[in-house]
C-alpha cells in the first residue's frame, strides 16, 4: 500500500513533504478521522467538564434514584440518585487522565531506558535488560496488583502501577528501534563529524523512532484505560466518589437487571473511547510505520 | 486497513453491539408470566431426601473451630456440632442442649452442666465430659492458637470432669456472659480420638462433630458439601424434627461475585442465598422464592468518631455532626428503604434494648447542626467549608474498601458537605484499615457489626476504655462514666440488676454522642420454594433441621 | 540446539532469583502486621502475637527470612499460608489445575479462532465479511472483560439458560469463562494473521506461484499461510501474560477457585508466604512457556538459526 501512495504523491504534488503526506494519508481515512474527531471531542469535554456537564457528579438527588433516561437525567441516575451523564463527563476526565499519564510514565521510563540501553549496548544494555527481563516476567495486571496492595488505592497509585507495569514494553520497543536507526547512514556521518552524544542521541536518533513510539502511546492509553477498569473491579481502582469509568462500571453490575442505564452507558462509554483510540492507533501504525507489527 | 472504509458496517456493528447490551441488560425486568403453581399443601408431610444448595460470598479457609475468626466456617461448624447450651433467640434465653440442665453457685463462679448420655460423635463414640475436658485443654494450649474461642473462655479459672456426664467450670469472677461462651460454635466440643488419629492439619479439612449434619467434601474456594447425620436425636428444642434432618445433602457454594451469585440463584443453581437490598424486589416478585426478613442483630450502621481528636471534644460539634446525618436519606439511598432508622447502639432485638433512646437521639435537623457549629466558633467560609482560627473543618474518614461502607462513606460525604464539613474518604484493606484505625490516623470511620447471640456484652468490647488501643474501641473512648457501666455489667449476676446498667450505657452513650447511629440493616435472605418448613430466628439463621423437599 | 537451549534455560534462573527479589521485598514494604492478621483483628495479645511471630521466624532479620524463603522454594516448599495454616504448595496444588483448565484451552481457542478469522478475512478481502470481521475484533480488544463476562452470564445462562452461571463442576462450567478469557487473545491474533497474509500475498513468490497456474486454495494455504504464521507465533507467545492475568479477573466473575482468586485473597489478606510462592510460581510458568514458544519458533521456521 505504501507504493501506491507514493505514486499518487508524485503524480499530483511531486514537492509535497513528508508531513503533509502523511496527512494526506490519513484524510483518505475516514474512520480514522471520525475516531480521531471523537477522541478530540472527549478531550474538550474532558476539559470543559464543569461547563457542560448538567450536574455535579457528587450531587445525589432525593427521590431521584435509578431513574430512567429522561428528559432531566438524559442518561438516568444511578443507585445513589446522581446524575450518570455528569458522571461520565466528569469521568472522562479521570479515565482520559490514567490513560494519558500511566502513558507518559512508561513512555518517559522507556525512552531513558531503552534509549540508555540501545544506544550504549555492551554492559548497560545488559543491566537495563535483564531487570526489564525480570519486571516481564510478572503479567503487568499481577504487577500493578502487588503495587496497589503496597500503595493503597488511590487514583494517584493507579496511574503509578499501570504505568510502571507496562515499563519493560516501552523499553524493548525504544532499545530495538535504536539499535536499528543507529546504523543508519545519518547516524555514522554525524559521529564521524565529531557531534557529542547527546546531540546524537537527540537530534537523530529520537527524532527516528519517535513514529513506533507515538503508535504504541495511542495503543497504550486504550490499554491504560482497560486496565484501570479491570483494577477498579477486583477493588484496586480509584475510591469513591471518582467517577473513573471503570469503577462506575463495576458499580453498576449489581444493578444490571433493573437499571440498564447504569450498566449499559459506562460501558459504551469505555468501549467506544478506547475504540477510538485503537482505531487511531492503526491508522498512525499505517501511516507512519508500516512495517510494524502488532506487538 | 482497508476495512476502515466500510463506514456503514462499522456504524452497523456498533448500534447492533449496543442494542444486544441494552436488550440483555433489560430483559430480566420483563419476566413472562408463569403459571402459579397448583398449591403445594398436599397433606403428605416430610420427605425424605434431595439437595440443598447454600451460596454465599466469603468461603472458609479452615474448618477447625479454634482457628478462624470467619463467618463462613462458624455457620458449617455450628451445623456440624452444638455446644453445652443454645441460645433461643426468640425469647432471648439459653435453653438446654448438650447439657440437660446446669447449676451455677450461689457466687455466681461456677457453673455445672448435666450432660445428656445419648450424644454420639460421626464416628459413633459416645460424647462425654472428657471430650468438654479435652476441648478446653485444646483451647488452653498456647499451640493450638485458639485466639477467638480464648476470648469466650477468658475468665475460666478451672474446669474439670466431675463424672462422665458432669462437667464444671469455675469463673474468675461472676458472669453474666459465661452461657454465651457455653452456646457459641468457638467452643464446641472437638473429638479427641478423631484429632489424634488424623492429627490437626486433617482435621481442620476434614472435621468430624456431633451434629445434624456430617462433613462429606471440600473443594477449595469454591464449595463445602455436608450429609445428614444418620444417628442424630439431640436437635435444638425449638424443633419439631428432633432426629436427622430430612434432607440429603447441604451443600455450601461459595461466589465473590455478587452479580454472578444473583445470577445463580436466578438460573436456579442456588436454593438459599441472602440477599443484598437491590435485589429483593426481584426475588420477591420471583415464582420460586420465598424471600425471608429479619432485623440485624448487633450494631447497625454507625459512624466513629476519633474521640482523642481536638475538634470532636465539644459536645455541639458532635451533636452537629448527629443532626446533619439524615437517616431517612441513607436508608433511602443505600439500602432502598430496607433498614430502620437506629437510635443507640443497639439493635431493637438484641436483649436488654432500651426503646429510651429513641427520644434522646438527635434528629435530622441541618438548620440546627449549622447553629450548633456557629455556636461552637466554626463559621462559614467563602468556599462553603466551615473555619475557626484559621483552619478548616475538614476531616478524613477511613473506610474499608467493602462496598456498602464505601456507598455510606460517600453518602455522609454529601450530608456533611451541606453544613460545611468537609470529608475526605480514603479506603484501604481489611488489614489495613484495621491497623490505621489502631493507630489513630482517622477522624472518623465507618462500621457495622454482626453479634447473633444478641448479648448487649458486646458494648464492652466497641466502648470500654481497655480496648484501645489493639481491640475494637475505635473511638478511642476513654470515658470514666462508661467504662464503670460496662464493668458492672459484666458482673451483675442478677439479670434485672444488669438490664439496669445496660440500658443506663445505652443512654449515655446517645446523649454524649460517643458514635453517630444511622440504621439497622433488615436482612433478606431467597429460599427456593421447593424447600418446605423451613424457619428463620429473630437473628437471621435459616433453620433445615423440620425441612424438606418437595418435588 | 541443545546448547541454546541450555543457555536460555541457565537465563531463566537469573530473572527468576531477581523475581523472588523483587517479590519478597514488595511484600514485607507492604503495611500490616501478618502476625495480627493470623490471629484475628485486635484480639490477640501482645505475647501471643510475638510468640507468633516468632514462629513465622517474622523476628529475623530480612535478608535471613529471604534466604528461608528461596531454599525452600527451591525445594517446592513456599512456607505456610497464614490465612488457611496450610502450605502454600497444597493451596497451588488444588488451585492449578482449575486454573490450568481456564488457561489452556483460551490460548488454544483465541489461537485456532484467531487465525480461523484472520484467514477469512484475508481471503476475502475487501468484502463485506472482511469488514464485519475486522470491526468485531477492535470491538472485541475495546471492551472490558468482566463487562463482557457478566453480560455471557446473563444470556446464556440466566436468559437462555443453556449453560451454568459459575463453578468449575465440569466442561460446560469453562465454556464461558474460557470465552470470555479467549476474546482478545483471538481479536488480536485475527488481526495481525490478517494482516501478515496480506503481504505475504503481495509478494513476488505468490504471484509466481499464481502465475504457475497454482490454484487459489493451495496459494492461500500452503504458501501464505506458512510464511504468515510465524510472528503470529510470537504473538500468541507474548499473549500468555495477557491470558495469565486476564485469568485473575475471569476466575473473579465466574466464581473458579483458582490460582488468580487465591491471590487477590492472599493480597487482600496480607498472606506473604501464599502472595511470594504464587508470585514466583506464576512468573516461573510465564517464563517457561515464553522458553517453549521461543523453541517452537525456531522448529516451525528453520531460517532461524541458534547461535
Amino acid at each position: 500500500m505504501p507504493v501506491t501512495e507514493q505514486q499518487g504523491a508524485k503524480e499530483d504534488q511531486p514537492a509535497l513533504d513528508l508531513w503533509s503526506l502523511r496527512k494526506r494519508q490519513f484524510l483518505r481515512k475516514p474512520v480514522a478521522v471520525v475516531a480521531t474527531g471523537f477522541v478530540g471531542f472527549m478531550i474538550l469535554i474532558a476539559i470543559f467538564a464543569p461547563y457542560v456537564a448538567p450536574h455535579s457528579y457528587t450531587t445525589m438527588f432525593r427521590g431521584e434514584r435509578l431513574r430512567a433516561p429522561g428528559s432531566e437525567f438524559l442518561l438516568g441516575t444511578d443507585n445513589l440518585g446522581r446524575c450518570i451523564l455528569s458522571r461520565l463527563i466528569y469521568g472522562a476526565r479521570i479515565s482520559l487522565s490514567v490513560g494519558l499519564i500511566s502513558v507518559g510514565i512508561a513512555c518517559s521510563f522507556g525512552v531513558v531506558l531503552g534509549l540508555s540501553a540501545g544506544y550504549f549496548e555492551g554492559m548497560l544494555d545488559n543491566v537495563i535488560m535483564r531487570i526489564m527481563d525480570i519486571m516481564l516476567a510478572f503479567p503487568a495486571i499481577l504487577l500493578a496488583m502487588v503495587i496497589i496492595a503496597i500503595l493503597g488505592p488511590s487514583l494517584y497509585n493507579l496511574m503509578i502501577a499501570v504505568g510502571v507495569a507496562s515499563i519493560p514494553s516501552y523499553t524493548r520497543l525504544i532499545r530495538g528501534t535504536t539499535l536499528s536507526a543507529k546504523e543508519n547512514a545519518f547516524v555514522e556521518a554525524s559521529r564521524a563529524v565529531g557531534a557529542k552524544t547527546p546531540t546524537i542521541l537527540f537530534k537523530h536518533i529520537l527524532p527516528n523512532i519517535v513514529a513506533p513510539i507515538i503508535v504504541m502511546a495511542t495503543l497504550g492509553v486504550a490499554g491504560a484505560i482497560l486496565s484501570a477498569a479491570a483494577l477498579s473491579f477486583i477493588g484496586l481502582g480509584a475510591p469513591p466518589p471518582t467517577p473513573e469509568w471503570g469503577a462506575m462500571l463495576s458499580a453498576s453490575r449489581n444493578f444490571i437487571g433493573r437499571a440498564w442505564w447504569m450498566f449499559t452507558f459506562p460501558g459504551i462509554a469505555i468501549t467506544s473511547v478506547v475504540l477510538a483510540i485503537n482505531i487511531c492507533g492503526d491508522a498512525l501504525r499505517d501511516i507512519l510505520d508500516p512495517k510494524l507489527t502488532n506487538r | 486497513m482497508s476495512f476502515l472504509s466500510s463506514r456503514k458496517l462499522v456504524l452497523l456493528f456498533v448500534i447492533i453491539l449496543m442494542a444486544g447490551a441494552l436488550l440483555i441488560s433489560c430483559a430480566p425486568a420483563e419476566e413472562e408470566v408463569v403459571e402459579p403453581e397448583p398449591d403445594p399443601v398436599e397433606e403428605e408431610g416430610p420427605r425424605e431426601g434431595g439437595k440443598v444448595v447454600w451460596a454465599r460470598r466469603d468461603a472458609p479457609t479452615t474448618l477447625d473451630p479454634m482457628k478462624h475468626g470467619e463467618a463462613a466456617a462458624n455457620q458449617i461448624n455450628a451445623l456440624m456440632g452444638g455446644n453445652l447450651v443454645a441460645l433461643d433467640s426468640w425469647e432471648g434465653e439459653y435453653v438446654p442442649l448438650h447439657a440437660e440442665e446446669w447449676d451455677v453457685s450461689e457466687d455466681g463462679t461456677v457453673f455445672t452442666f448435666y450432660l445428656r448420655d445419648d450424644i454420639k460423635w460421626h464416628t459413633g463414640r459416645q460424647l462425654t465430659a472428657h471430650d468438654y475436658v479435652y476441648t478446653y485443654d485444646r483451647a488452653f494450649d498456647p499451640d493450638t492458637g485458639a485466639v477467638q474461642t480464648l476470648g469466650f473462655l477468658e475468665d475460666v479459672v478451672d474446669y474439670e470432669a466431675l463424672d462422665d456426664f458432669t462437667f464444671q467450670v469455675t469463673l474468675e469472677e461472676p458472669s453474666a456472659v459465661f452461657l454465651a461462651s457455653a452456646a457459641t460454635a468457638y467452643t464446641k466440643p472437638v473429638d479427641k480420638e478423631y484429632i489424634e488419629e488424623v492429627g490437626d492439619d486433617d482435621y481442620a479439612r476434614n472435621p468430624s462433630g456431633v451434629g445434624a449434619w456430617k462433613f462429606d467434601h471440600w473443594v477449595t474456594g469454591e464449595s463445602v458439601t455436608l450429609v445428614r447425620n444418620e444417628d442424630f436425636a439431640w436437635a435444638e428444642p425449638w424443633f419439631e424434627n428432633q432426629g436427622p434432618p430430612y434432607i440429603e445433602e447441604l451443600q455450601f457454594r461459595y461466589f465473590p461475585e455478587e452479580a454472578t451469585l444473583l445470577a445463580a440463584l436466578e438460573a436456579g443453581e442456588v436454593d438459599i442465598a441472602s440477599l443484598p437490598a437491590h435485589a429483593v424486589d426481584r426475588f420477591e416478585e420471583h415464582d420460586d422464592f420465598e424471600v425471608a426478613v429479619n432485623l440485624q442483630m448487633g450494631m447497625g450502621r454507625w459512624f466513629m468518631p476519633n474521640m482523642e481528636r481536638e475538634i470532636w471534644q465539644d459536645e455541639r460539634v458532635r451533636h452537629a455532626v448527629a443532626h446533619a446525618l439524615d437517616r431517612d436519606f441513607f436508608i433511602e439511598t443505600s439500602l432502598e428503604g430496607r433498614a430502620v432508622p437506629a437510635y443507640g447502639p443497639m439493635s431493637p432485638p438484641m436483649m436488654m434494648y432500651n426503646e429510651k433512646v429513641e427520644d434522646l437521639a438527635p434528629r435530622y435537623n441541618p438548620e440546627k447542626a449549622e447553629q450548633l457549629l456557629d455556636d461552637a466558633g466554626w463559621v462559614m467560609g467563602d468556599d462553603g467549608v466551615r473555619e475557626k482560627d484559621g483552619e478548616e473543618f475538614e476531616i478524613l474518614l477511613l473506610t474499608r474498601t467493602e462496598e456498602l461502607q464505601m456507598r455510606d462513606a460517600e453518602i455522609a460525604q454529601g450530608l456533611l458537605e451541606e453544613i460545611g464539613i468537609k470529608v475526605e474518604i480514603e479506603s484501604f484493606e481489611r488489614a489495613l484499615h484495621t491497623e490505621k484505625v489502631r493507630d489513630g490516623e482517622h477522624d472518623l470511620s465507618i462500621g457495622q457489626y454482626w453479634w447473633s447471640s444478641g448479648d448487649p456484652d458486646v458494648l464492652y468490647f466497641f466502648f470500654h476504655s481497655s480496648q484501645s488501643p489493639g481491640g475494637l474501641n475505635s473511638f478511642h473512648l476513654k470515658d470514666p462514666r462508661v467504662d464503670e457501666l460496662l464493668e458492672n455489667q459484666r458482673t451483675a449476676v442478677d439479670p434485672d440488676e444488669r438490664a439496669e446498667y445496660v440500658h443506663e450505657v445505652q443512654e449515655l452513650l446517645v446523649e454524649e454522642q460517643f458514635a453517630f447511629f444511622v440504621y439497622i440493616t433488615e436482612e433478606y435472605s431467597a429460599i427456593h420454594n421447593r424447600i418446605q418448613d423451613w424457619m428463620v430466628t429473630p437473628a437471621g439463621g435459616i433453620q433445615l433441621n423440620d425441612a424438606w423437599i418437595d418435588e | 540446539m541443545t546448547a541454546f537451549i541450555l543457555r536460555r534455560l541457565l537465563m531463566v534462573i537469573p530473572v527468576l532469583l531477581g523475581v523472588s527479589i523483587i517479590v519478597f521485598s514488595m511484600v514485607h514494604l507492604t503495611p500490616g502486621d501478618p502476625a495480627e492478621i493470623m490471629m484475628g483483628e485486635g484480639i490477640a495479645s501482645a505475647e501471643v502475637l510475638a510468640r507468633v511471630r516468632r514462629d513465622l521466624g517474622l523476628d529475623q532479620p530480612l535478608h535471613v527470612q529471604y534466604i528461608d524463603f528461596i531454599s525452600g522454594a527451591v525445594r517446592g516448599d513456599f512456607g505456610t499460608s497464614y490465612r488457611t495454616r496450610r502450605a502454600v504448595i497444597d493451596e497451588v496444588r488444588e488451585r492449578l489445575p482449575i486454573t490450568l483448565k481456564l488457561i489452556l484451552p483460551a490460548i488454544f481457542l483465541a489461537t485456532l479462532a484467531g487465525i480461523g478469522l484472520g484467514i477469512v478475512s484475508a481471503a476475502n478481502h475487501d468484502t463485506a465479511i472482511d469488514a464485519g470481521t475486522m470491526v468485531a475484533a477492535v470491538v472485541w480488544v475495546s471492551m472490558p472483560s468482566f463487562w463482557f463476562g457478566i453480560l455471557l452470564i446473563y444470556l446464556f445462562a440466566v436468559h437462555l439458560g443453556w449453560l451454568p452461571v459459575a463453578g468449575s463442576g465440569g466442561v460446560r462450567y469453562f465454556i464461558l469463562p474460557v470465552t470470555t478469557l479467549a476474546m482478545q487473545g483471538a481479536a488480536l491474533i485475527a488481526r495481525l494473521t490478517r494482516s501478515n497474509m496480506l503481504e505475504v500475498l503481495g509478494q513476488d513468490y505468490i504471484r509466481t506461484a499464481h502465475a504457475k497456474g497454482v490454484s487459489e486454495r493451495t496459494v492461500l494455504y500452503k504458501h501464505a499461510l506458512r510464511n504468515a504464521l510465524n510472528p503470529v507465533l510470537t504473538v500468541v507467545g507474548l499473549r500468555l501474560g495477557a491470558v495469565i492475568a486476564g485469568s485473575v479477573i475471569i476466575e473473579q466473575v465466574f466464581a473458579l477457585p483458582g490460582m488468580g482468586r487465591l491471590l487477590i485473597h492472599s493480597i487482600q489478606g496480607r498472606d506473604f508466604p501464599a502472595v511470594q510462592g504464587l508470585i514466583l510460581l506464576l512468573a516461573f510458568m510465564f517464563v517457561v512457556t515464553n522458553l517453549i514458544v521461543d523453541m517452537c519458533y525456531g522448529f516451525l521456521d528453520p531460517r532461524i538459526q541458534y547461535s
